[in-house]
């Protein structure tokens, strides 16, 4: 520790070494400022993609079509996945990544830093032009964005649709090109940068479940650049391989895409499935529990969750041996995601619990995520899924997941490491209170949506049959006060970012444990540029 | 941490990039020459 001090505080003289104000993150290789861009992307498009779902809800509050036509509804929601997906969930985990594996490991930085800064700066360019065409369409220029949902899964009208989807494809392939570069970069940094004695079993699991993440990301990324590039070849270049009338398959797509989909679900989790033991134990105030079972239960989803893409289309007309092989495959990645859960509750087990603002969205995640495994077990039962396919129980499900575990343990994390990133504490009672209202209105509106769709409302509609429209307002409802709640989370956010607030300790929390709580916090610009020796 | 040692790491870390990126180019191969049906 003193030498880490020692070090750092000489390494404070080298702070003016890079240039200020704009320049400086535009030309930044460091991987803290990276990881604050990363972040701060990623928050505002966490804001931009929540607007446009609000103008969705507020169709959808009463049946009959009141704000939206149906062409512009499609676009908002197809525009609110991609966001969601790829400018906001998993830039915050790459941001995460950034900021703090070198820290966790060791390491001076990441290895391939200017690979990192072109990684990051493709994603403002990429973030516009896909919600151009969206504003295009209001000045007579081509027909809107992409409108067939992020999975572009209707093949007609991704074939047909105008400039939109070809602003998609370019986007996706962009977006492959900052995905994949930045993965290798995390392995390379985690395989080659570890300071000595931190050995592979050693790194803490958050590191552990981005070498596993990233390692997906290599393996699909490209899997979906490819298929969009056979959809561009398509319609624009006399292919026909999702043309049936010349010989193509369109169920063909759906198998490529989801081969890239479903991985692509991990990709969303993992991260934050390895950040969650670093909460659940501080704040028990015991070790982790079962730190190979988790490793070992990363490895096994990442490789189950690779073999089991086409449980999204049970109804396509597979033959039926195929579509028992996916039910099965799919109920089995049940035993490792459980071997997690039980991992988290055994941490839990007769610890010394407190209940800050990032253990209770640590908690709430756990709880939300039990609701995603379980929802999740019975949409690939094949009998049932005839009825649950394109419902809105899918929307319902999906939500969990990726609002109620992903999007709520990175509130965690950000809760966890934002005093530690900043050096100021977060406003602990503006933070419990953004907890409640968030699990509350989180259920609040997608609770109704498994209703509705077991009712059989379906998705990707601007309009509903009168029955289910007190299930809507209700979601809607829950939506808007869902969406305001999270004003506390950006105060919160910019109130440490502006230096107010208490001061906040080096360890920050009583039982924090890892390399990161070494340092000062703020950490230094520059840090560990004389590994720390690891026992 | 000296000059050469720092190089040396460098050079491992370009390898292991280029090993990685090279895998990546393959799984596009494989999604356009693959049997999906």
């Amino acid at each position: 520790m003193m030498m880490t001090t020692a070090a750092t505080t000489a390494l404070h003289e080298n702070h003016h070494d890079h240039p200020a104000g704009f320049k400086r993150w535009l030309t930044t290789t460091n991987h803290k400022d990276l990881g604050t861009l990363y972040m701060t992307f990623a928050l505002i498009m966490f804001l931009v993609g929540g607007f446009m779902i609000m103008l969705v809800r507020a169709e959808l509050l009463y049946p009959g079509l009141q704000l939206l036509k149906p062409e512009l509804y499609d676009q908002l929601v197809t525009l609110h996945a991609l966001v969601m997906v790829f400018a906001a969930i998993m830039p915050a985990a790459t941001g995460l990544n950034n900021y703090l594996i070198p820290l966790m490991i060791g390491a001076p930085d990441m290895a391939l830093p200017r690979v990192n800064n072109w990684g990051f700066w493709i994603l403002p360019p990429a973030a516009i032009l896909l919600v151009l065409p969206f504003f295009l369409a209001f000045f007579g220029v081509g027909d809107g964005a992409a409108a067939g949902g992020w999975a572009m899964h209707n093949s007609p009208l991704s074939l047909q649709a105008g400039i939109g989807m070809d602003f998609t494809i370019l986007v996706i392939h962009l977006l492959g090109i900052s995905s994949v570069t930045g993965a290798i970069n995390v392995i390379v940094t985690i395989l080659n940068m570890r300071a000595p004695g931190m050995t592979l079993m050693k790194m803490p699991l958050f590191v552990w479940s981005w070498l596993v993440t990233a390692i997906l990301v290599v393996m699909v990324m490209p899997v979906l650049s490819a298929v969009v590039t056979m959809l561009l070849t398509d319609r624009h270049f006399g292919t026909h391989f999702f043309i049936a009338s010349g010989g193509g398959d369109p169920i063909m797509f759906q198998h490529i895409f989801w081969f890239f989909g479903h991985p692509e679900v991990y990709i969303v989790v993992l991260p934050f499935w390895g950040l969650l033991p670093h909460i659940l134990s501080a704040f028990s105030r015991k070790p982790v529990y079962g730190y190979k079972a988790q490793v070992y239960a990363f490895w096994g989803i990442a490789i189950l969750g690779s073999v089991v893409w086409a449980h999204h289309m049970l109804t396509s007309g597979m033959p039926l041996a195929g579509n028992l092989y996916f039910m099965y495959a799919t109920m089995s990645v049940s035993i490792p995601t459980s071997v997690l859960i039980f991992c988290w509750i055994a941490t839990l087990w007769r610890g010394s619990m407190t209940f800050e603002t990032p253990m209770l969205f640590a908690l709430g995640a756990v709880v939300m995520f039990g609701i995603a495994g379980l929802t999740g077990l019975v949409l690939p039962a094949v009998a049932a899924n005839a009825q649950y396919h394109n419902s809105y129980f899918v929307v319902a499900h999906f939500h969990y997941p990726f609002f109620g575990f992903a999007v709520m343990a990175m509130m965690a994390a950000t809760y966890f490491w934002l005093p530690k990133f900043t050096g100021r504490m977060y406003d602990e009672k503006l933070g419990t209170l953004h907890f409640w209202l968030t699990i509350v209105f989180f259920n609040l509106t997608f609770m109704p949506q498994f209703f509705a769709g077991l009712g059989g409302m379906p998705r990707h509609i601007a309009d509903y049959a009168l029955k289910f429209a007190g299930l809507n307002t209700i979601s809607s409802v829950g939506a808007f006060l869902l969406g305001i709640s999270q004003l506390l989370f950006v105060y919160n956010i910019t109130r440490c970012a502006r230096g107010h607030g208490e001061k906040a300790t080096d360890r920050v929390w009583e039982r924090a444990e890892g390399l990161e709580f070494t340092l000062p916090s703020p950490p230094p610009y520059h840090t560990f540029t004389t590994p720390p020796v690891v026992k | 941490m000296d000059e050469t040692t720092q190089q040396e790491k460098s050079q491992a870390n370009l390898k292991l990039a280029m090993v990685l990126a090279a895998v990546a180019v393959a799984m596009y191969l494989f999604a356009w020459f693959k049997d999906w049906s």
